[in-house]
C-alpha cells in the first residue's frame, strides 16, 4: 500500500516534470525561420576572391540605416509586400582624396510562400525571386553618380533557407 | 483462568475476523453478519473545467465521468467532455479548438477500505480519442532579422475533421464525502499515438489531450464530484482478496 502511494507520488511528480521541463515556448536559436537574402561581395577583377565592403543601406520608405564592413550581407526580404527596394551606399576613400559615396538601388520582386514552423516560431515565409532578377535590378541614384555595382550573379532563385549565398555582388 | 481464556480468545477472534474480515473466509463464522460490498455506477462532472469559464474567459467545456464496479478491485471507467471553445493565446500563434472526446478505460484500487468505506487510490489506463476543429485566428511570421516590423496576419481559418487518438495513465483518488457523494482527483500522463494534423499547422491543443509538446507526451487532471448509484450488494468473498 505505501509503495502504491509513493509510485502515485512518483507518478505525479513525473507529470509535472513533463509538463514544464518540455521548453517549447522560445523559439529556439538555429531554427530556420524566414531567411534573409545572403549577399556575398567579390572583387570584380577577380571574381574568386571576397571583398570586404564599408556599406550602408536602408530600405526604401523605411528609416533605419545599417552598416557593415564586411564581405557578407543578410538583406531581409518584406513579407507583408511582393518588393523590396535597398538602397545600397558604397562608402569608400580613394588613396588621395576624400572620402566618396555611392548610391546604387537593389530592386527585388518576389513571390511569398508562408510555412508553419512550431508553436514558438510560429511562420516562416520563403520567398522564389522573380526570373528576371539580374543586373537590371541594379539602378544608379537620382544624383547619377554612376554605378559602383559591376554586376550580380543570382546563384538561386530560392530563398528558403541561409545555409547559401543567394547573391554575388562585384565590385 | 481457563474460562477467561475461552472468553478472551473468542473476543480476540470477533475483533479480528471484524477488521480483517476480506481476507477470513465468512462463512467459517456463523455469528458474523456476512460483509458485502456494493456495485454500481459512478457519475459525476469535473469541477476543474465546470469553475473554468467563471474566472477564464478563453475557456468553455464540460467533463462527464463515470465508472462501473466490475469487481472487488476493477473498474470500468470513462470520461466525455466537450470543448466548446477554446482559444491560446501564444507569442506566435492565436488559436481556437473545439471538439469532444471520449476516454475509456479501467481503474484498479489498490487502497484496502475498513468495514463499509468506499475509498480509492487507484491507478488506471484509457485509451482517448477526440474529434475536432482549429481555428487560426491570427499568426505572425518568425523574421530574425529586426529590421522590418514584425508581421501579424489574421486569416481566420478553420482546420476541421481533425482526430487523435492517445492512451493515458491515471493515477488518482476518490473519497466519499456524504452518502454516495465523492470528491476525486486524477492525475494523467498522455502519450499521442496518431493524430490528423491540419494543413500547414500543427494540432497544438488537442481537447481530452490538452496541451500538446514538441514530443508526443501530454499531461492532465481532474477534480470530480460524482455521485454513486447502488445497484447490487456482492459478499465479499474471499476469492476477491489479495
Amino acid at each position: 500500500m505505501k509503495k502504491f502511494i509513493a509510485s502515485i507520488v512518483i507518478f505525479t511528480l513525473i507529470v509535472c516534470y513533463l509538463c514544464s521541463c518540455e521548453k517549447d515556448d522560445i523559439c529556439a536559436e538555429g531554427t530556420p525561420t524566414t531567411p534573409s537574402l545572403i549577399v556575398e561581395f567579390y572583387n570584380k577583377d577577380n571574381r574568386e576572391i571576397l571583398k570586404t565592403i564599408n556599406l550602408e543601406y536602408y530600405a526604401e520608405g523605411f528609416d533605419d540605416v545599417d552598416t557593415i564592413i564586411d564581405s557578407r550581407l543578410e538583406l531581409p526580404f518584406r513579407v507583408d509586400a511582393d518588393n523590396v527596394k535597398w538602397s545600397m551606399t558604397y562608402v569608400y576613400t580613394p588613396t588621395s582624396g576624400n572620402t566618396i559615396r555611392n548610391i546604387d538601388f537593389l530592386e527585388f520582386n518576389y513571390e511569398r510562400n508562408e510555412l508553419y514552423v512550431s508553436r514558438a516560431c510560429g511562420y516562416k515565409t520563403t520567398f522564389a525571386l522573380d526570373s528576371d532578377t539580374d543586373d537590371d535590378s541594379v539602378t544608379d541614384s537620382p544624383e547619377g553618380d554612376g554605378l559602383w555595382i559591376e554586376d550580380i550573379s543570382v546563384e538561386t532563385l530560392n530563398i528558403e533557407n541561409e545555409d547559401e549565398t543567394h547573391i554575388k555582388i562585384f565590385f | 483462568m481457563k474460562h477467561t481464556l475461552k472468553y478472551f480468545f473468542s473476543i480476540l477472534l470477533l475483533v479480528s475476523s471484524a477488521l480483517f474480515s476480506q481476507e477470513m473466509p465468512t462463512d467459517s463464522i456463523p455469528s458474523v453478519p456476512v460483509k458485502s460490498e456494493r456495485y454500481g455506477l459512478r457519475l459525476g462532472v469535473d469541477l476543474y473545467r465546470l469553475s473554468r469559464p467563471i474566472y477564464d474567459d478563453n475557456f468553455s467545456g464540460i467533463e462527464i465521468v463515470g465508472d462501473y464496479r466490475y469487481n472487488k478491485k476493477f473498474y470500468i471507467a470513462a470520461e466525455a467532455g466537450f470543448i466548446n471553445d477554446y482559444t491560446v493565446t501564444d507569442e506566435q500563434v492565436n488559436f481556437t479548438t473545439k471538439g469532444g472526446y471520449l476516454k475509456i478505460g479501467f481503474d484498479y484500487n489498490a487502497y484496502e477500505n475498513w468495514l463499509e468505506m468506499e475509498n480509492m487510490i487507484y491507478a488506471g489506463i484509457r485509451y482517448g480519442v477526440s474529434t475536432f476543429s482549429q481555428n487560426l485566428n491570427s499568426y505572425t511570421i518568425y523574421d530574425s532579422s529586426d529590421y522590418f516590423e514584425d508581421v501579424t496576419l489574421y486569416p481566420n481559418h478553420e482546420y476541421s475533421g481533425l482526430t487523435a487518438h492517445w492512451a493515458e495513465v491515471v493515477g488518482g483518488i476518490k473519497v466519499e464525502m456524504l452518502d454516495n457523494l465523492y470528491l476525486g482527483f486524477s492525475v494523467r500522463l498522455n502519450i499521442l499515438l496518431s493524430e490528423k494534423q491540419p494543413d500547414n499547422f500543427a494540432n497544438l491543443y488537442i481537447p481530452g489531450f490538452n496541451r500538446t509538446y514538441e514530443g508526443s507526451f501530454g499531461a492532465g487532471f481532474n477534480y470530480t464530484l460524482s455521485y454513486f448509484i447502488p445497484l447490487y450488494k456482492k459478499a465479499a468473498t474471499s476469492g476477491d482478496t489479495k
